[in-house]
């Protein structure tokens, strides 16, 4: 069942990841919808709780749309830099490159 | 109405998610809340000076794993020697403590132990007495409920519930692992769904009218096109059977105190013969409170049905198939419910029986009989488009008011009719059981409750009142009256109780401070015509030197409650088969007077002013 997602497809299940994580926060701390949207480091929106719940969330998709498990902070990315986690444009990048390392050769 | 509240969460697991979503909801009550340090439950639990407590919570939620609480369960479950007996223990040293902080909370909310459903445990043994861990599980659910069953204020949710609603997606070993958070956010957001439903049934907030359409609704088709025979209801039709289980479901419901009512686009005889008539109708006539069946407007008659029923829109819920007309309804009346509905009709059941607005805490012989009331109301009405003035048919309807004061057999249905009552009621006073059963035994003070009845049925505990001496003076605390009842002169028989209180407490004065709420206005326009004398700021005042005329068309009884007497400092206690010699003979069925106007042979209060007042 698994296919390589493009942008648009994974930026849909990102910002439907973001929605869920927004449920969790107050009105004022609820981060944007938009590629350019800061996660973490510097000016980033969202806390390690934040963090992890969003990347749980996300897998979560990717499981059920893609029928693949994947971990998206491994100790690879986590030690990055740039990191992949810095916004949400990155993450998109990161997400599908970690599908694509899941596609069969 | 009461609005919001402070919830502290504690948990040996990282709730954060929990609380976040609390903060975030937004249905009614708002929650502010605290979440108490990881892992230091029975701390907190043990100790009311812990730092968890400091901002001073109204409710606290307890949400725990039990192989994390309690060390013999984690033994058990590691297949280690340990004994049903010492699981149990630790549930018992639990629930002492639970007990014990539920006396500094206005609620306290548990949740149920629960299996995580993608782990098998013990499989073929699971339910294996004292063997299999399904079975201990339930029997730790049930010593722990038992254990708690005579706290009031203390509600365990059911969290197997939350964890199956998730099924397989309900436990994440990802957020575990890296969080300590066990649980998906489909199981958080269903365990606030019930927290703030059990909330609104605590404040009396819980809805209680069902408004229905009818035809695609209540049954199959257009009554109006096919006729009654056309209708899809019952028989061996799959669409027929699920929409009589539907009104099955709803009929269950009134049993617990619910009210149905009918707004429907139709010719009214043509609908009310189907119902009368139709043989597979699980509903008739008599479950309905009231109807309006025309073809106006639906918010203009759900209007009007729910003013002639005496309730207000918040407790409304209307059901249409139509979604115009649930859109029409939402947005003209945003205080009435108007659930999403399925389009498909073998969905109505469920989606009827998933709500989560009707939650109340007890169930008294009242809410069970209340549909009845509605149907005896109506034919009260009828009596009175017969008799000519109001006095003539309040005589010709017979109304027995029976004063008793409160105690244990009417504490719990006295304390919902404090929450819910808005209209008639005097300081607005929101308290749990426990809160009025201690006001009510404090020296100085005293709650009574008013039963009434008529010969057209018994409209059960309607009215409570209470007093505060002070100095030569009594304090109408707490004035409250059903709208059932209202306007039946039963306040006047309220009042006239009152001061015969206050006066043979020693008082020479009765005084009633009326606070404004947006709902308690008829209870100003009452003191107002009372014959009361207003002083400034909604003060009302009676000299008891006079007596306050009680209504010829009302019967004032007194309850005989054996075993049961007044101490003259207002403390209660159980008087000896011989007799009470404090002179409280709660025996008497008239309301007769002796020299001086003192009660005599009735159940009197002794009320002793205390110095200074009572706060």
């Amino acid at each position: 069942m698994s296919q390589t997602p493009d942008q648009a497809r994974v930026f849909e299940w990102l910002y439907a990841a973001v929605d869920e994580v927004n449920q969790q926060l107050r009105k004022a701390q609820r981060i944007d919808k938009s590629p350019g949207t800061l996660l973490t480091g510097e000016g980033g929106l969202l806390d390690s709780l934040g963090m992890l719940n969003l990347l749980v969330a996300i897998e979560r998709r990717l499981e059920q749309q893609l029928g693949v498990s994947v971990t998206l902070a491994d100790e690879e990315s986590l030690s990055q830099d740039p990191s992949p986690f810095r916004s949400l444009s990155s993450l998109a990048e990161h997400i599908q490159r970690v599908v694509l390392r899941k596609q069969p050769a | 109405m009461e609005t919001s509240l402070r919830c502290l969460l504690i948990s040996d697991f990282n709730a954060q998610n929990c609380a976040a979503y609390l903060e975030n909801d937004e249905d009614l009550p708002a929650v502010e809340v605290d979440v108490g340090p990881f892992g230091q439950v029975m701390q907190i639990l043990a100790d009311p000076a812990h730092a968890a407590w400091r901002q001073r919570p109204d409710v606290a939620f307890v949400w725990t794993l039990p192989q994390r609480l309690l060390p013999a369960f984690q033994r058990f479950v590691d297949h280690q020697t340990v004994t049903v007996l010492e699981i149990l223990g630790e549930v018992e040293q639990f629930a002492q403590l639970i007990a014990a902080a539920s006396e500094h909370l206005r609620y306290m909310f548990v949740a149920s132990w629960a299996q995580d459903p993608g782990v098998r445990s013990g499989g073929m043994t699971d339910w294996q007495p004292g063997k299999g861990r399904a079975d201990l599980l339930a029997r730790m659910n049930l010593l722990l409920a038992e254990q708690l069953a005579g706290k009031s204020n203390v509600v365990i949710l059911d969290s197997q519930r939350w964890t199956a609603l998730a099924g397989k997606e309900a436990y994440n070993d990802k957020l575990w692992f890296q969080g300590k958070i066990p649980f998906n956010n489909e199981v958080f957001l269903e365990a606030v769904g019930d927290l703030k439903a059990a909330l609104r049934g605590f404040l009396g907030q819980a809805r209680k009218l069902i408004v229905l359409d009818l035809d695609e609704t209540l049954w199959g088709g257009i009554v109006g096109d096919v006729g009654m025979e056309g209708l899809k209801l019952g028989g061996h039709d799959a669409i027929g059977e699920a929409y009589a289980e539907f009104q099955r479901a709803l009929k269950t419901l009134t049993r617990q105190g619910l009210v149905l009512g009918i707004v429907s686009k139709n010719d009214e005889a043509v609908a009310l013969a189907a119902i009368r008539q139709h043989p597979e109708m699980q509903l008739r006539l008599d479950d309905f409170a009231g109807w309006r069946i025309n073809w106006d407007d639906k918010a203009r008659n759900l209007v009007e049905l729910a003013t002639e029923l005496n309730l207000g829109l918040q407790s409304v819920v209307f059901i249409d198939d139509n979604p115009a007309e649930r859109a029409r309804v939402r947005e003209a009346l945003p205080e009435v419910l108007v659930p999403p509905w399925p389009e498909n009709p073998l969905l109505y059941r469920r989606a009827l029986l998933s709500l989560q607005c009707f939650d109340t805490p007890s169930l008294s012989e009242e809410d069970r009989q209340r549909t009845q009331a509605y149907v005896s109301e109506r034919q009260r009405s009828e009596l009175k488009r017969q008799v000519g003035s109001l006095d003539d048919w309040l005589s010709s309807l017979e109304i027995v008011a029976t004063a008793e004061p409160l105690g244990a057999a009417n504490l719990a249905r006295a304390t919902q009719l404090l929450n819910k009552t808005n209209q008639m009621n005097l300081a607005t006073r929101r308290m749990s059981e426990a809160e009025l059963q201690t006001w009510g035994s404090q020296p100085g003070q005293a709650v009574w409750v008013f039963r009434v009845s008529d010969k057209l049925g018994d409209s059960g505990l309607t009215g409570l009142a209470s007093l505060r001496v002070t100095a030569d003076q009594a304090h109408v605390v707490d004035f409250v009256l059903s709208c059932r009842v209202m306007g039946r002169r039963v306040e006047e028989i309220m009042a006239s109780w009152l001061v015969d209180l206050a006066r043979q407490a020693g008082a020479g004065r009765v005084v009633a401070t009326y606070l404004p709420t947006a709902k308690n206005k008829p209870c100003l326009e009452f003191w107002q015509r009372s014959g009361f004398r207003p002083a400034e700021g909604h003060v009302f005042y009676w000299e008891t030197a006079a007596d306050f005329a009680k209504p010829a068309c009302i019967r004032l009884t007194v309850a005989n409650l054996p075993g049961f007497s007044v101490h003259p400092l207002g403390r209660q206690s159980h008087r000896s088969a011989a007799g009470d010699p404090d002179g409280c003979i709660p025996n008497a069925t008239a309301n007769s007077r002796g020299p001086g106007g003192k009660l005599v042979s009735e159940n009197s209060l002794h009320m002793t002013a205390t110095p200074g007042g009572v706060p």
